[in-house]
């Protein structure tokens, strides 16, 4: 059976080093910089024309802009737009990693916890600095939810600040999690395959199973791939939120 | 197009079909690297994820093509395809203010047709009124002239026939008179003044229209 962990590790392809500090340009760099000039080019190449009315290509560049904008106004609000071009990098960037680490020999950056927690951990810090730099005080009262009775405040305090730090932690975890279980799957379905196709002719049969299964699960990976990106923009949203109001 | 569209989707699945099992087989093959690699990484400590000998390098990457995506969506990309949205919305609304103009106008061509017809209209109705009260007026003028013209004459003609009457009256009591003297001449043999005849008959005649 293939290592189904193997696709995960990471390669240098340019090693280099800064002051020690390991910088190589890896297979995970490699496939950040396909998804920055697949974005890039194709939001480029289809909004070259610029026409009233839209072409697909057009069109579908629109939708994506839509998209985003449509989620900041439902959950930020109107002030959200100072933050359109960060929501929508994130987007992009988890969308295109998730997408992209669907293509066999690929690699997913998303499926590395140190991607997503980065992405999550800056998150976690601009709603910390802005939210304290705007609001200063008051940004405190965000773990202090109203119409609570006093004698649930020692209980409510600490559980509110828990799920305040945690944030970054679930944001991070989710999208890694679900990225990796789903290409482990993937790949641990194809190892069935293959495995039961070297045995002989009965084996092709056998292992047609395993992978009439995976086409399948690609198609489900697929939509995962966009709901994850998904799920951690709008939660972005939601987090970026506290800077600009503190509601409840 | 649609076709091609769909034998391009059909394509891409197949080529995922097969480029996973290749993907397999080619893990298949590479079992025994395979397995020394898991071997080494397991004696690491697990998931590749968790190895920290890569993690600035990541971080860095990422930094440094979050940021480029960033920008170049921030300067380009996005007032791009804002700027092609706010233009499509105001040519839009551009339309929908030209057509709100037009139909106005139009209303308002329709109100002054109407306002027209019903003013041509009362001018019509006004000038009939007119002409039939001019028709009337002269029909019962030119009557009145014609009663009056023709009660003158006929009063005339009266007076006329009155006289002719007593004109006749005073011939016929004259020759009454002659005859009445004539004949008590010619019967009696006395010869009579005419003039008084003439009287006596007069006063005949007079008793006469009396009893009458």
């Amino acid at each position: 059976m293939a290592d189904p962990i193997h696709q995960f590790v990471i390669q240098p392809i340019i090693p280099f080093e800064v002051g020690g500090i390991d910088l190589s340009f890896t297979n995970s760099a490699l496939w950040m910089t396909i998804a920055a000039v697949t974005s890039i080019t194709f939001l480029s190449v289809s909004m070259r024309r610029k026409s009233l009315v839209p072409d697909r290509m057009q069109m579908s560049s629109e939708i994506v802009y839509q998209f985003i904008a449509d989620m900041i106004r439902e959950n930020i609000g109107s002030k959200g737009r100072e933050y359109f071009p960060l929501i929508f990098t994130i987007f992009m960037m988890v969308l295109l990693g998730n997408m992209l680490g669907l293509i066999p020999y690929s690699f997913t950056y998303t499926s590395h916890l140190i991607v997503t927690g980065a992405l999550a951990l800056m998150i976690f810090l601009m709603v910390m600095v802005i939210g304290i730099f705007r609001h200063g005080t008051h940004f405190f009262s965000l773990f202090l939810p109203p119409d609570v009775p006093a004698w649930l405040l020692p209980l409510i305090i600490p559980i509110e600040i828990m799920s305040f730090l945690v944030r970054p932690v679930t944001l991070s975890v989710r999208l890694f999690a679900n990225m990796m279980a789903g290409h482990i799957m993937l790949k641990v379905f194809a190892g069935f395959s293959a495995g039961a196709m070297s045995l002989g002719a009965a084996g092709i049969i056998a292992g047609l199973f395993p992978a009439a299964f995976n086409t399948v699960m690609i198609t489900f990976e697929l939509l995962i791939a966009f709901l994850q990106a998904y799920v951690f923009t709008i939660l972005c949203c939601i987090y970026l939120k506290d800077t600009i109001e503190i509601g409840h | 197009m649609r076709t091609l569209f769909k034998t391009a989707l059909a394509a891409y699945g197949s080529s995922i079909l097969l480029a996973s099992q290749a993907f397999a087989v080619e893990d298949a093959h590479g079992l025994v690297e395979d397995a020394h690699h898991a071997a080494e990484e397991h004696a690491k400590g697990g998931l590749p994820q968790f190895d920290p000998t890569f993690f600035p390098t990541q971080i860095f990457w990422l930094a440094v093509i979050f940021g480029v995506m960033y920008i170049f969506f921030a300067r380009k990309t996005l007032p791009e395809i804002s700027s092609v949205l706010e233009n499509r919305r105001d040519h839009i609304q551009s339309d929908l203010d030209t057509a709100e103009k037009l139909r106005e106008e139009a209303e308002e061509a329709h109100r002054a047709y109407d306002e027209a017809l019903d003013k041509a209209r009362t001018e019509a109705s006004d000038l009939f009124a007119d002409v039939e009260k001019k028709v009337k007026d002269k029909s019962s003028k030119d009557f009145q002239a014609f009663y009056e013209r023709s009660s003158k004459e006929i009063k005339a003609a009266e007076a006329e026939i009155e006289k002719a009457k007593a004109d006749a009256f005073e011939e016929m009591s004259t020759i009454a008179a002659e005859i009445a003297s004539q004949a008590a001449e010619k019967i009696v043999g006395i010869s009579t003044d005419i003039n008084q005849a003439k009287t006596v008959i007069e006063s005949l005649h007079k008793n006469n229209k009396r009893a009458a």
